[in-house]
């Protein structure tokens, strides 16, 4: 463990003594400390230039992944050390609006049978809203899909992927069809969420497929979408994990085919609390593909 | 179907393996100890895929070379808290299962390793055996649910097994290498993915290992294998809960 911590450090400052002191260990220590990481490595990971240190390509290679699982193990010290204090801690989750919470809750619940102290801050809003909540540090974690592009400090873990169906009330008289096709839904005025990231990959989908985009009907939650649909306003698109009532139809269609990746995002380099290292974990762990089916 | 006859069955072990499945199965019909099993398994894969032997061979030259006994958390130490979810998403301490008993903590590579496979299999059948003893079992690997959850059922194991995502624990313990690109060329080739398994591209490892927690929370009992083609002697592991039941 202090091997890598001591890698690291060269690995910052390009300077063994430096790193040395940084480190409050004496220089030769640290070297040795490295060889014995280099044997286990199976190569160098510094060309010497005294005083400076060079990365080797294999060092260039070990430093994020190191970093990674140095950090991770710093949580796990972090979290026993919390547990021992008693310490409260807080879950500052963001989720977009596009996503159901219900796709996390078991998850929550499963981290406060061990910190049954945790306060809970769910914030929602849209992908750039989430974005905010991150930078701001008013949430620590999110959960939405397609925002990893947009600030380079976002570490991003994607959960899962899932596609997206057709909804549509069944008193509309498309809803007791057996199949749709493209052809059926010319005359049709789609209802398209303007909380869902996807939202403009839809409208030019529908473009292409020689539909109507532009009169159209916008919602910007899902609540709204259903009392729509359920007043039999409009065509709808849900993805999968969003559930529906009973007296909604769903269904595909061919040539409409959206999906979208749910993903898991935290600020890269900012120290997270040990809950929110712990919910990383368990959300990068778990099964998705059998909570989802 | 009818039965094979003795005959029929010692004739196929006699023909060499085809499969994986097939050496590991061959290696189980054979009721010795888990290190004949280990070692019939290691032999049988050597002859079929004689670039890995060498390869493992390298590997473990290479790790060999780190003080084995310093390797790990050390006899009489304090095991560090875990708090890692299970194949269920459940989350499971170290706390919370030593306020039952002693726990038998298993290190393992992962869910697609054969030695890995054989050992916990051999841990399942003493199951019964340690939780007369007041014991408990957890086996740690890097993998994810995905992969956990089917392992357990189809292995039959009846204890959990927990994702160390990142092997934060393992580094933690000091258990953690590099495979190194040969091995990792040879897992691409053999369908091995541990990048999907792992969640990372990191291409690390744990050392498997076996460590023995008494209630205190300190290690009684451990062996760490560089040589991860062997594993602790499930007998020696009965041997040691019984030691610390009587003291």
């Amino acid at each position: 463990m202090h091997q890598v911590r001591y890698f690291l450090a060269v690995a910052r400052t390009l300077n063994f003594t430096r790193a040395a002191e940084e480190c409050h260990v004496a220089q030769p220590s640290l070297t040795r400390a490295i060889k014995l990481l280099e044997g286990e490595l199976g190569g160098d990971l510094f060309r010497r230039e005294r005083p400076h240190a060079m990365l080797t390509p294999l060092g260039e290679r070990m430093f994020p992944l190191l970093k990674q699982c140095y950090d991770s193990a710093q949580s796990a010290r972090a979290l026993a050390a919390m547990i021992n204090d008693g310490e409260i801690g807080a879950l500052k989750l963001a989720v977009s609006g596009s996503i159901e919470l219900g796709l996390v809750l078991s998850h929550v619940n499963e981290l406060r049978k061990s910190f049954s102290e945790i306060e809970l801050k769910i914030l929602r809003g849209t992908g750039p809203q989430l974005v905010e909540y991150l930078k701001s540090g008013d949430a620590e974690l999110a959960v939405g899909t397609s925002i990893g592009e947009t600030w380079d400090r976002l570490d991003s873990w994607k959960l899962f992927d899932e596609s997206f169906d057709i909804v549509l009330s069944r008193s509309h008289r498309l809803g007791s069809q057996e199949t749709i096709d493209l052809a059926d839904l010319k005359l049709e005025r789609f209802l398209l969420r303007n909380h869902c990231e996807k939202g403009g990959e839809l409208a030019a989908m529908l473009r292409t497929q020689g539909l109507n985009a532009d009169h159209r009907h916008e919602v910007s939650s899902d609540q709204d979408l259903m009392a729509l649909l359920d007043a039999n306003i409009g065509i709808g698109f849900l993805p999968r994990t969003v559930n529906t009532p009973q007296s909604l139809v769903r269904t595909s269609v061919k040539g409409l085919e959206l999906e979208r990746d749910i993903c898991l995002y935290g600020v890269a380099g900012r120290q997270r609390t040990p809950v929110a290292a712990t919910f990383v974990k368990m959300l990068r762990a778990a099964n998705w593909q059998k909570s989802t089916s | 179907m009818t039965a094979k006859s003795t005959e029929d069955k010692l004739k196929d072990l006699k023909s060499s393996p085809r499969s994986m499945t097939e050496a590991l199965t061959r290696a189980e019909i054979q009721n010795i100890s888990l290190s004949s099993r280990l070692s019939a398994y290691r032999k049988d894969s050597s002859d079929r895929r004689p670039e890995f032997a060498k390869a493992y061979d390298d590997l473990v030259e290479r790790l060999n070379m780190i003080d084995q006994g310093r390797v790990g958390p050390g006899l009489g130490e304090l095991m560090p808290e875990f708090n890692l979810p299970d194949e269920n998403g459940r989350l499971i301490s170290l706390s919370s299962l030593l306020a039952l008993g002693p726990v038998v903590i298993s290190i393992n590579r992962g869910h697609w390793c054969p030695y890995c496979k054989l050992e916990l299999r051999s841990l399942a059948a003493i199951h019964s055996e340690i939780a007369r003893l007041g014991a408990g079992v957890i086996s740690i690997m890097p993998d994810g649910a995905q992969f956990t959850g089917d392992y357990v059922a189809q292995n039959d194991l009846p204890f959990p097994v927990l994702s160390d995502i990142d092997l934060g624990y393992s580094l933690l313990l000091g258990l953690i290498f590099w495979v190194g690109p040969e091995i990792q060329r040879l897992y691409k080739e053999a369908g091995v993915e541990l990048e999907k398994y792992h969640g990372n591209q990191g291409y690390f490892l744990p050392m498997a290992a076996k460590l023995i927690v008494g209630r205190d929370g300190r290690v009684k009992a451990r062996q760490v294998n560089i040589e991860f083609r062997e594993r602790m002697e499930p007998q020696a592991l009965i041997a040691t809960l019984r030691q610390l039941r009587i003291g």
